[in-house]
Order: structure tokens, then C-alpha cells, then sequence
């Protein structure tokens, strides 16, 4: 499979008001589509750091960032999240003030689709992650948590890209719903072709992936491939 | 850590809302105390007018042609002296003297000086206390009294052989009109001795009439007439408005009790003194514009306190709406809701207490506004700024901590 | 137009926290609204108040000395004694002009124009006329005419109207020692009646004796004040000789009775030029006030505009209204005193000639005046003659070197200056004309009582200043701390969108949608509701209880109540108080001097300034937002 994410001696330096952090050091790996990738590693070891880097969130300040061979230093980041990649987040970061469906038909309303079409394929994607219909109309702070990763998932998918990127995506959740998230991640990389990236501590969901990265102090090796 | 390091870290942690709460506290205290100054100093400004501007009037004939040799009847004379809105009124009767004792038929070789009554000075041009002498422990109170005395011009005393304090005896004739009002015929009034308590010069004397060459005290001449059984009337009559705030009261007295009319132009010439013109167009056009301005300031107040009040209100209520979270986080941490509110509640009050007291200085040093003013507009902002911290503290109160805490966005 | 309208859906979804934000701008506006009309209307009406006060200083040379005239009365056999100025060279009204005097007009050493009477009425019709006349005649009986003597009238050269009597009493009643008079002789005469020593036993039934006038004399002077040499006398009682007139002083009273039938005794057609109607005592003291039309404009002065002034009762005499013509023929000048005050001024030149007329022209009646009663005592020649007509000096085109009939030092009724109100203003004159070392001129100010008031008036003037600023720091402050609790919670809503691809632009019309609306709704609120508000606020202004003007000086009193008329005709037949007609008079109400209507520019202004402030701050934060990277903002939006 060709690669679809390179990344070549990658290194980030998180530089604030009174402190610099080297928070990844010449990380060097990749991502091909059709796969479930997790990154391990425990809390400050830079795993949530190199999805951010992955999402163009922003830029490695060494080392080369490749996304199907154009350098992301290159690339309008902006177009790149809205077509191509997908972010979820451990605390699902949706709008509060959008129903569920608004929040789904977001990004395809970015992308100048008809309303009606996005409404159908909002729909759609909703039904994909099980979402009953009955949710649709309801604002994020009125369901689950669970729930509210699904609507992010099919957000996600709304986006139509080939890369989800996610950010601890269970973190918040129970194992019933945990199962659930890990089930509709694998479909997304083994049915849809994304090339899917999870950061993670959880052993079970690192079980599912089907590379396994470990990120410690900010070097990643491969634990399982 | 106490309550008030509490309250002193969370206050430097949010530096820029504190700094931005502090300033708009302060300038509200300002606008409050500034608009309270400024309706005082035009206040003050309009109580200061009748001093800058002092309202004279004067009796004329009804043409306004005449100041002076007219007929103004007694009843209008006291009309104008017991007013309540007069002061300093100035009244004048014109007089005819002879010297001694002599008939109606040898009046042509006697009747040779003119003269005046007068309570006062200060009506005629050119016969001002720079003109006479008088006689030592006189002065010009005499001719408020009704004694038998006199001023005598000095190139008369000269011609008589007369000094200061000599008696005198005069016979005095006065001047009637004509019930038309357009002739004045002289008649005779009293003989009488006077004493001579003060010397004149004549010179300057820039009256309508001759310059008199013999005063006697108004009220003196006004017995005299009464003692004779003759209707008194004055020739010439000013005064002073005492506050010329009541000139509408003045006016009305005049107008309906004392009976003077406004001047009429084209009246026919008369002797009548019954017209009264009141030199008050820059008081009242003065007055008027600064009455127009502290209505309007007055008017704006409640307006501008409303707003005031409700900017205070919503800032406090807004900026703390935006630390729901750090509340309940308190809460899930173990902090009472008293603590909770009062951490709170007394930051938003510190902050508030500083815009006060800043705005109250800025104010008192820069404008010098008065201590009632201050305390006022500092409680008032105090009141609404913590009416709004109290109001949005009871409606975290109402919150469920969990609910706060889960709530991801 | 998604991001638009997804920002539009998100703000109504928070009704109560945008209606919060709304109010705050609205009320925010509104105070500036409030502050501004305040500040617009106080200031208005300040600078009205302003112009109620005007600064006029008069000139005067100090005489010499003082001396004591005696001038004998006959009817009291005696003298009475009047104080007389003596001057010393008259000083010119050129030291007046000196750099940094900074005069608002003037100074002017001014002239009144003694114009032909033409057919213009100018007396009215209850009153007499003087009997003048120039006759010759002769006593009946040889004798001195120290008290009234009996003349017998053989000729009347002139006479204001016919002499039916003969003979008549003549008495030299301002001579202590008058000349003999030969019943032989004929004697030349200028006579004026109105004099008897009966009057005041007999009143009009008393005889009235006439006294004599001034024969030819001339007190002709050059522009520079200087008397013109002549061989006019001026002697009151002449002795007729065969020939008498045909020698240059028969010719010369010839001449006078010329003048005579021109303009009889005491009527006067007095033309005073102005540049500045202020400089007049009498309009400056309100004595004097427009009846009718409109005062001279600054254009009127500058220009030289034909129009004038003329006071109410001539213009009713004569008919005319506003916009009529009058035709004015000046004849000559009189630079020594006011109109009211002199004569003075001989009616014939040096050559013992009538002055020619210099300058004749149409005048457009602008304005028509009346004149109330004197505020004080002053000199007479502040007040105003009966018939005088005012008019821009300017307007005056042809000069009047050759018809100057009288010239005197500079008097306060003749000469003022006027500058800009103040302390400054006059303590700044004060010393630059101290600086100038004119001992013997005496200039006195008069400015309405503004220096007692100027204080005040600075200060209210500042206040409305600092009130206004105040109020926009305040709203500065308000705006940045809405537009920093507004886009503060917005930055995690910023990181998002930024995580799903909006780009820069996108994120800020997102954002910005949601405060331009809340602004523009606001700030149109807050103006709309400040103007409102501040309107009603002034209109309050008009229901200040306003001053009676009945009695004012100033008011007008041409069109009075038949009422007051029949009021006073009945209070003037009463011993007592009461009138038949028990009315009570209405009070009549000032016009209001100030300003109560707001303007709504200013609330627009003040709309549109702090909804534009609003945008600007809104973008600086946004914009600032936008500099951080999502990964940035989204730790920092967990704060």
C-alpha cells in the first residue's frame, strides 16, 4: 500500500512564555490507508503533540512532514483538514449551539454542498455510527457521551477525507460505548480505506489497531506491526 | 490560603478583566460625580446672577418719554416701598421755595428756587455724595427720615449769608397737575424752618429738570402735604429688585396691586407717573438660558443614572456569568457555597471598592466635587455593580456542580 | 454564507446571554448619545448665552479744567451756576488705533448728518410748534429787555407760522444787562416763544414773551477739528441801517431765513452712522430695541449697504413700514456731540453760507426701533433724539471735510470701541493703552456683568466637555470589555472550526457575524433610545417656567391691548387705586433664547462611532486569536 502520511525525523518544540519543550524528537514513521494505527504512550509523551502535527494542526519545527509526498509545510493546512483529514478529540469537541445534525452537515456546508443534500448525507453518515433518529434534533449537551463521539465520528466522515486522526477518542467513555468507537474506527480503515490514527493508553483499543506505535519521551518505536 | 489571598490571586489572575472592570467602575463614579458638579456649578452659576446682573426699574410716563416731573400717586409710591420685592427705592418730589415768610401775591419776588424732596442720593446724575458736605455726624440717612432738615446749594448759601447748621426758614410751594395730566400749575404748601445739615454742588447735575438747589428729606415734604390736606404725588421713582428670581411676582404686584402699566409707546404725552419699565432683558434672556440648562441636566440625570445603573448591573453580572465553571469547580472541591459566594462576591467588591474610591479621588482633586456628591454616586455604583454579582452568584447557586463539570463545551 | 448563517443560528440559541450583550451595547451607546446631545445642547446654548453679552468701551478726553458758568435767569433774577468743561487741543481718535487692540469694530469717533427734512413729519400732531421768526421791529417805548418789553413787529422775514400779533413782549432772559432798545430804531431779530415768567400762576393762560435767538454765526470746523475762519458774529440784537442787506451781514441773516424755511427751531432730522449699533448706548443698554425688521447686518456695515433704522414713531407719522424708502439729504456733520445732546452746531457755514447738500440717497428701511425709558442717569447725550435715523457709516459715500458744522473732543456718546468679552480681553486692552501714554483720554468698559460671570461660564463650558469625553472613555472601556468576554469564550469554538478545515477568513465572518449583529442592533438601539431620551429631555427645557416680560426694557410695545390703554385712560381719572376695568393683566412670556431640540446627527454620530469602535476592537481580538495556532488556542480554551 502506498504511504500516506511519512514522517522523517519529525521533532516539535513547544515554546511558551517562560519555557521551551521538546515535546517529539526525530520521530520517523508512516501511515497507509486501510489501516487502524495507535499510538501508546503515557500522558506527556507526545502522542497527542504528533496527532496534532498529523491533523495540521501545525508544522514540525525539524524534520519533514509528508502527506501523500507534498511536504506539510507546503500545503494550505485549512484545505487539508476540511477535505482530508478528520479529527476527533477525547472531549468531542462539538459545537454546543448546533443540533446533531447541524453539527454533522458542518463541514459539508464548508465545502459548498446544498443544505439538502448535506441533510441527506448528514443522514447518512449519522445512520453509519447508529445513531438513532431521534437524537438528531438535539444539542450536544443533551446526549451522551457516547453518543456524542459517534455524531464526531460521522462528522468526521462528513468531511470525506482519508486520513481520521483520533485523540484519545475513548477516554471519556465506558467499555460498552468504548467498543462501539473501536468497532466504527476499524470499519472506517478496513471497509472506507481511511488511514486511521489513534492516540491511545488503552490497551484494548491498541489491541484492535493493527500497527501499534509507542511514543515515550517523545520517540516513537514500533511496538507491533 | 484566607479569603483574601484568595481574592487577591484570582484578581491578578485576570489582570486585564480587573484592570477593565476598575476603569469602567472609575469612570462611571466619574460621569456620576462630573454630571452632579456640573449641574451644581450652573446651579451656582444662576444663583450668582442677580449679583452679576442686579435688576433696576423706573417709573416713567406712559410714553416713557418722562423720568422725571411727573405725577405718581402716593398709593403707587407706597405700593413700591412696602413691597416685599423692592429694595433701595428711590422717590423724588419737586418743590418751589422762598425764603421766610411771604402771600400768594408777592410770590414772583420770592418764588425764585427749585427744589426737591428725596429719601435718597443715589437717583440723579451729578448729585452724589462726591457733591455734598455735610454736617458733622450727618449723612446721607437723614433724607430717609421725615426731620425738618435741609440741603442747601452753596452759591445760595453764599448769596444768603447762610453756613452749615443755621435754620432756615422756607416756604415751600409744590407742583399739581392738571386732572388731563398735560399741565402742571404750582401751589402753595407749607412755611417752615429747617436746619441746614449739608452743602451742594449743582454743576454736574444732569437731571430733566433745574437742578434743585434745596433738598429735604421725602417723608418730611409727604407730612407737610398731609398736614395740608393735599393729595402727595412724587415726581420721579426707582428702586431695586431685591431677588429678581421673583421678578414674576414683582411684576404681578406691580401690574395688579400697585396698578403701573407697561410703557405704550404711542400713549399721548402725559404727566402721569403709572408706567414702570424694569431693566431685567439680560437677567432674564441670562437666567433663562441657565434655567434652560439645569432643567436639562436634571431631566438627563434619572436617564443617565438608568444607564449607568444597568452598564454596572450587566458588567458585573456578564464577567462573572464567564466563571461558572471555576465555581463549581470550587464546589467539587469542597468549598461551602458561603466561601464559594464570598470569594466571589468579595472580588467582584474589591474591584468595585477601587474603581470607587479612584473615581471619588479623580474627582475631588480634578473637579473638586463636593463630599455628598461622592459618596452618593460611589454608593450607587457600589449598589448596582454588586446588585449584578449578587444576582448572577444566586443563579450559580442554582446550578448543579455535576451537571457544570461534565458539560464538555 | 454557511459560516454566517451557522453564527446567526448559534447566537439566537442563546437568547438570554445575547440579549445581555445587546443591552450592554445599547446602554453603552446611549450614554454617549446622552453624553453628546448634552454636550452639543449645553454648548449651544452657552454660546447663545454668550452673545447676550457684548464689550463696548467709550472714549472720552478729560477736560483741562473745570470752570463754573453763570447764566442768568430773568424770571428768577439771578444766576445759576453750571459746571463747563474747558479742553485743552483735541486729541484725535487716531491713538485709539494701535497694534493688538484687537477691535471687534470701531473705534469710531462718530458724526450725527443733519438731513432736510424734506416732507417728512417730524413732530407729531398733538405738538405745537416753536414760533421762531426773524423779524424787525421796534419798542414801543425806549427800554432794556431784562424782563419783557413790548415790541412792536414792522416785517417778518421768516416765521415758522404767522404772526397775527403785534405788538409782542420780548424779554433778553439770559442777560443780566441786555442793550437798550430806542423806540427810533429798528432792530434785526431772531425770536423763539415759549418763555413767560407767568406760567406757573397762570399756566397756558399765562402771556408768552419771546426771547432771543443766535443771529448768523458759524462754527464751521475742517476735518481735523480745527475752527474755519469767518466774519459771522452771531450777534442776537442788531440795529438796522439803510443797506443794511446788501453788506455781507445783512445777506448773511438773508441767508438765515433761507435755512429757517429749509428746517424750523427744534426740528431736527437727525442721521447718526454707525459701524456697529452696539456702540450706541442706548441699543447697547437695550434703551433702544428692534420693533420691527432686522438690525444691520455685518454685511450692511461692510458693504455700505443702503438701509437704515428709524424709530417707531416717525415711521408711523410718516407711514412707513419696513422696506419703504426713505430719502435722506445729508447736509452736515456734527462730530461734538449725539444727536440728542447738541445742536450746538450753527446753521451756517464759515462763508455764512447753507450747507449744500453732500450726500443724498434712497435708504431701504431695514428695521425700525423704539425706545423705552433710560436705564440710569448719564449724560443726555446718550440718549436718543426723537427723529434719529441710523444708518452704516459706510453706506455714506461722498466725505464730509467741507460739511463739518461742529467738532468737538471725543465724548463717550460719540466715540466707543467694541472687543471680545472677557477679563482678558480688557485687562489686555488696559495695558496696551497704558503702554500708548495718553494722559487725557478716559476709556470706560462696560460688558453686561460678563467678567462677573466669565468663570462660571468656562467652567460649565469644560464640564460638558469632560462629561462628553468621560462618557466615550467609558464606552471604549465597555466596548473592550464585551468584545474580550465575548471573543474569550469563542476560542475554543475558533480552535474547532480551525480543526475542521475553515480557513482564517471563514473563522473571523463566523465570529464577527455574531457581534456585528449584536453591534448594529445595540448601537442602533442605543441611538435611537438616547435621542429619544435626550429629546424629552429638552423638550422638558420647555416647560421652564419662563420670566414675565411685562415691564422688560427691550420688550416690544407697539402692538399693545386695546385693554391697557382703556386701563390707563380710567386709572388716570382715579384719586386711588382700582381701575374701572378690574382685569387682571396677562402675563406675557419671554421667547426662549435657548435651544431644546436635539439633533439626531449626534446620535448617529455616536451610533455609528461606538458600533464602529465595536468592530474594530472585535477584530483586534479576533485577529489575535487567529495568530495562535488551533493547537494554542485549544489549551488555552480549556482555561
Amino acid at each position: 500500500m502506498e504511504k500516506m502520511i511519512e514522517a522523517v525525523n519529525v521533532s516539535y518544540i513547544y515554546q511558551t512564555k517562560y519555557q521551551k519543550t521538546k515535546a517529539l524528537s526525530e520521530v520517523s514513521c508512516s501511515f497507509e490507508r486501510g489501516k487502524v494505527y495507535a499510538i501508546t504512550g503515557k500522558s506527556g509523551s507526545g502522542k497527542s503533540t504528533f496527532l496534532s502535527l498529523l491533523a495540521g494542526l501545525d508544522v514540525p519545527t525539524e524534520g519533514t512532514l509528508s502527506i501523500e509526498g507534498q511536504d506539510i509545510r507546503k500545503m494550505d493546512r485549512d484545505a487539508y483538514r476540511l477535505n482530508r483529514a478528520s479529527v476527533i478529540y477525547q472531549a468531542f469537541h462539538l459545537f454546543p449551539l448546533l443540533t446533531v445534525m447541524e453539527n454533522v452537515m458542518f463541514p459539508m456546508e464548508l465545502q459548498h454542498v446544498a443544505r439538502k443534500e448535506a441533510k441527506v448525507r448528514a443522514q447518512e453518515y449519522l445512520k453509519q455510527v447508529d445513531l438513532p433518529e431521534t437524537l438528531y434534533k438535539k444539542m450536544p449537551g443533551m446526549i451522551s457521551g457516547g453518543e456524542q463521539q459517534r455524531v464526531a465520528i460521522a462528522r468526521a466522515m462528513a468531511a470525506g477525507g482519508e486520513i481520521l486522526l483520533a485523540d484519545e477518542p475513548t477516554g471519556n467513555l465506558d467499555s460498552q460505548n468504548e467498543q462501539v468507537i473501536v468497532d466504527l474506527l476499524c470499519k472506517l480503515a478496513h471497509e472506507k480505506k481511511y488511514a486511521v490514527i489513534v492516540v491511545t493508553h488503552n490497551e484494548a483499543v491498541a489491541a484492535a489497531a493493527d500497527v501499534v506505535y509507542g511514543m515515550k519521551d517523545g520517540e516513537l518505536s514500533v511496538v507491533r506491526e | 490560603m484566607t479569603v483574601i489571598r484568595l481574592i487577591g490571586r484570582n484578581v491578578s489572575r485576570h489582570k486585564y478583566k480587573s484592570i477593565l472592570h476598575i476603569l469602567i467602575g472609575v469612570f462611571i463614579v466619574l460621569i456620576l460625580d462630573i454630571y452632579a458638579g456640573n449641574m451644581e456649578r450652573t446651579e451656582q452659576e444662576l444663583a450668582r446672577l442677580p449679583e452679576a446682573l442686579p435688576v433696576s426699574a423706573r417709573i416713567s410716563s406712559l410714553n416713557g418719554s418722562m423720568r422725571e416731573c411727573l405725577a405718581i400717586r402716593e398709593d403707587r409710591v407706597m405700593g413700591i416701598r412696602e413691597s416685599e420685592y423692592v429694595k433701595d427705592p428711590v422717590f423724588t418730589v419737586r418743590l418751589k421755595f422762598g425764603f421766610g415768610e411771604f402771600t400768594l401775591e408777592e410770590y414772583k419776588e420770592n418764588l425764585n428756587h427749585y427744589g426737591r424732596g428725596m429719601n435718597a442720593l443715589s437717583d440723579v446724575f451729578g448729585l452724589g455724595r462726591e457733591q455734598i458736605t455735610f454736617l458733622e455726624g450727618v449723612d446721607e440717612s437723614v433724607l430717609e427720615t421725615s426731620q425738618k432738615v435741609c440741603l442747601m446749594e452753596e452759591a445760595l448759601m453764599e448769596a444768603r449769608g447762610l453756613r452749615r447748621g443755621d435754620d432756615v426758614m422756607l416756604t415751600t410751594y409744590y407742583y399739581r397737575c392738571a386732572p388731563e395730566g398735560s399741565e402742571v400749575f404750582i401751589e402753595p404748601l407749607v412755611t417752615d424752618t429747617y436746619r441746614i445739615v449739608g452743602s451742594m454742588l449743582t454743576g454736574d447735575y444732569r437731571g430733566e429738570w433745574m437742578p434743585p438747589e434745596v433738598i429735604l428729606p421725602f417723608d418730611c415734604v409727604r407730612e407737610a402735604y398731609r398736614s395740608q390736606g393735599i393729595a402727595f404725588f412724587a415726581d420721579s421713582g426707582s428702586f431695586m429688585v431685591k431677588d429678581p428670581f421673583q421678578l414674576n411676582a414683582l411684576k404681578a404686584q406691580m401690574y395688579n396691586e400697585v396698578r403701573f402699566l407697561p410703557v405704550i409707546t404711542r400713549a399721548l404725552p402725559r404727566y402721569d407717573g403709572n408706567a414702570l419699565t424694569i431693566m431685567d432683558e439680560a437677567f432674564i434672556r441670562s437666567a433663562e438660558t441657565l434655567l434652560g440648562n439645569i432643567e436639562l441636566l436634571r431631566r438627563m440625570f434619572p436617564f443617565l443614572v438608568s444607564i449607568l445603573i444597568f452598564i454596572g448591573y450587566l458588567c458585573s453580572y456578564l464577567s462573572l456569568q464567564s466563571r461558572q465553571e471555576e465555581y463549581a469547580l470550587m464546589r467539587s472541591l469542597g468549598t461551602g457555597r458561603g466561601r464559594s459566594f464570598l470569594l466571589l462576591f468579595g472580588e467582584t467588591a474589591f474591584l468595585a471598592a477601587a474603581a470607587c474610591v479612584s473615581g471619588s479621588f479623580a474627582a475631588l482633586f480634578l473637579f473638586r466635587t463636593k463630599a455628598v456628591v461622592l459618596v452618593l454616586s460611589a454608593a450607587l455604583f457600589l449598589l448596582t455593580f454588586l446588585l449584578g454579582t449578587a444576582v448572577a452568584l444566586i443563579a450559580f447557586h442554582r446550578l448543579s456542580v455535576m451537571q457544570v463539570l461534565t458539560r464538555k463545551d | 454564507m454557511t459560516t454566517i448563517r451557522s453564527s446567526l443560528v448559534r447566537l439566537l440559541r442563546t437568547p438570554v446571554k445575547t440579549a445581555f450583550f445587546f443591552l450592554l451595547l445599547a446602554f453603552t451607546v446611549s450614554l454617549v448619545c446622552a453624553g453628546g446631545n448634552l454636550w452639543k445642547l449645553c454648548g449651544d446654548n452657552l454660546e447663545r448665552f454668550e452673545k447676550i453679552f457684548t464689550t463696548i468701551g467709550t472714549v472720552e478726553q478729560t477736560p483741562e479744567r473745570t470752570e463754573q458758568e453763570a447764566v442768568w435767569f430773568a424770571d428768577e433774577m439771578g444766576y445759576r451756576y453750571f459746571n463747563r468743561s474747558v479742553y485743552g487741543d483735541i486729541v484725535s481718535d487716531s491713538v485709539l488705533d494701535f497694534e493688538g487692540a484687537g477691535y471687534l469694530s470701531g473705534p469710531e469717533h462718530r458724526a450725527y448728518y443733519e438731513a432736510l427734512p424734506q416732507d417728512y413729519e417730524l413732530k407729531e400732531d398733538y405738538e405745537g410748534m416753536t414760533q421762531a421768526m426773524i423779524i424787525e421791529a421796534s419798542p414801543l417805548e425806549d427800554c432794556i429787555p431784562a424782563g419783557p418789553v413790548k415790541i412792536e413787529v414792522k416785517r417778518v422775514l421768516y416765521s415758522a407760522y404767522p404772526v397775527n400779533v403785534s405788538p409782542i413782549y420780548l424779554c433778553d432772559h439770559n442777560t443780566e444787562h441786555p442793550q437798550m432798545l430806542y423806540a427810533d430804531k429798528t432792530y434785526l431779530m431772531a425770536l423763539a416763544d415759549g418763555w413767560t415768567h407767568d406760567w406757573e400762576e397762570k399756566g397756558s393762560a399765562a402771556i408768552f414773551e419771546y426771547a432771543p435767538l443766535e443771529g448768523p454765526y458759524s462754527t464751521q470746523a475742517d476735518a481735523d477739528g480745527n475752527r474755519l475762519p469767518t466774519a459771522l458774529t452771531g450777534n442776537w440784537i442788531e440795529e438796522l441801517t439803510p443797506g443794511f442787506y446788501e453788506t455781507e451781514r445783512g445777506k448773511a441773516w438773508l441767508t438765515l431765513c433761507r435755512d429757517y424755511e429749509l428746517r424750523a427751531l427744534y426740528e431736527s432730522f437727525p442721521v447718526t452712522a454707525t459701524q456697529d449699533l452696539n456702540l450706541i448706548m442706548a441699543f447697547y443698554r437695550k434703551q433702544a430695541y428692534l420693533a420691527e425688521g432686522e438690525l444691520f447686518s455685518e454685511e450692511d456695515y461692510r458693504q455700505g449697504n443702503r438701509v437704515c433704522l428709524v424709530p417707531a414713531r416717525f415711521a408711523k407719522r410718516n407711514g412707513l413700514t419696513v422696506g419703504d424708502s426713505l430719502h435722506l439729504a445729508l447736509r452736515y456733520a456734527n462730530y461734538a456731540a449725539s444727536a440728542n445732546r447738541g445742536g450746538g452746531e450753527s446753521r451756517l457755514n464759515a462763508e455764512g453760507e447753507i450747507y449744500q447738500v453732500f450726500e443724498e440717497s434712497d435708504y431701504v428701511i431695514k428695521g425700525i426701533y423704539d425706545v423705552g425709558v433710560a436705564s440710569d442717569e448719564g449724560d443726555w447725550g446718550y440718549l436718543l433724539e426723537r427723529n434719529e435715523v441710523f444708518i452704516p457709516t459706510a453706506s455714506i459715500k461722498n466725505s464730509d471735510e467741507n460739511n463739518i458744522a461742529a467738532y468737538g473732543p471725543m465724548k463717550g456718546y460719540t466715540t466707543a470701541f467694541r472687543i471680545p468679552n472677557g477679563s482678558e480681553s480688557i485687562e489686555n486692552y488696559k495695558a496696551l493703552w497704558e503702554a500708548q501714554g495718553v494722559d487725557n483720554v478716559e476709556i470706560t468698559f462696560y460688558d453686561g456683568g460678563y467678567t462677573r460671570l466669565e468663570g462660571g461660564l468656562k467652567s460649565m463650558r469644560n464640564m460638558s466637555l469632560i462629561l462628553l469625553a468621560t462618557g466615550i472613555v467609558s464606552a471604549v472601556c465597555i466596548v473592550i470589555f464585551f468584545c474580550h468576554l465575548f471573543i474569550t469564550k469563542q476560542k475554543k469554538r475558533t480552535a474547532i472550526e480551525r480543526g475542521l478545515g475553515m480557513t482564517k477568513g471563514q473563522c473571523v465572518r463566523s465570529l464577527l457575524t455574531g457581534i456585528l449583529v449584536i453591534a448594529l442592533a445595540g448601537s442602533a438601539a442605543g441611538a435611537f433610545g438616547g435621542q429619544v431620551f435626550a429629546g424629552r429631555a429638552a423638550a422638558g427645557m420647555e416647560e421652564t417656567e419662563l420670566f414675565d416680560t411685562r415691564f422688560s426694557n427691550g420688550a416690544v410695545q407697539l402692538e399693545q391691548e386695546r385693554e391697557e390703554s382703556d386701563r390707563a385712560g380710567a386709572d388716570a381719572g382715579e384719586e386711588s387705586g382700582s381701575a374701572g376695568a378690574d382685569e387682571t393683566g396677562e402675563a406675557a412670556a419671554s421667547e426662549r433664547v435657548y435651544l431644546t431640540e436635539t439633533d439626531w446627527r449626534m446620535s448617529a454620530v455616536c451610533g455609528g462611532g461606538v458600533f464602529l469602535f465595536t468592530i474594530a476592537a472585535a477584530m483586534a481580538g479576533v485577529c489575535g486569536n487567529l495568530k495562535r495556532e488551533p493547537l494554542a488556542l485549544l489549551s488555552e480554551a480549556g482555561k
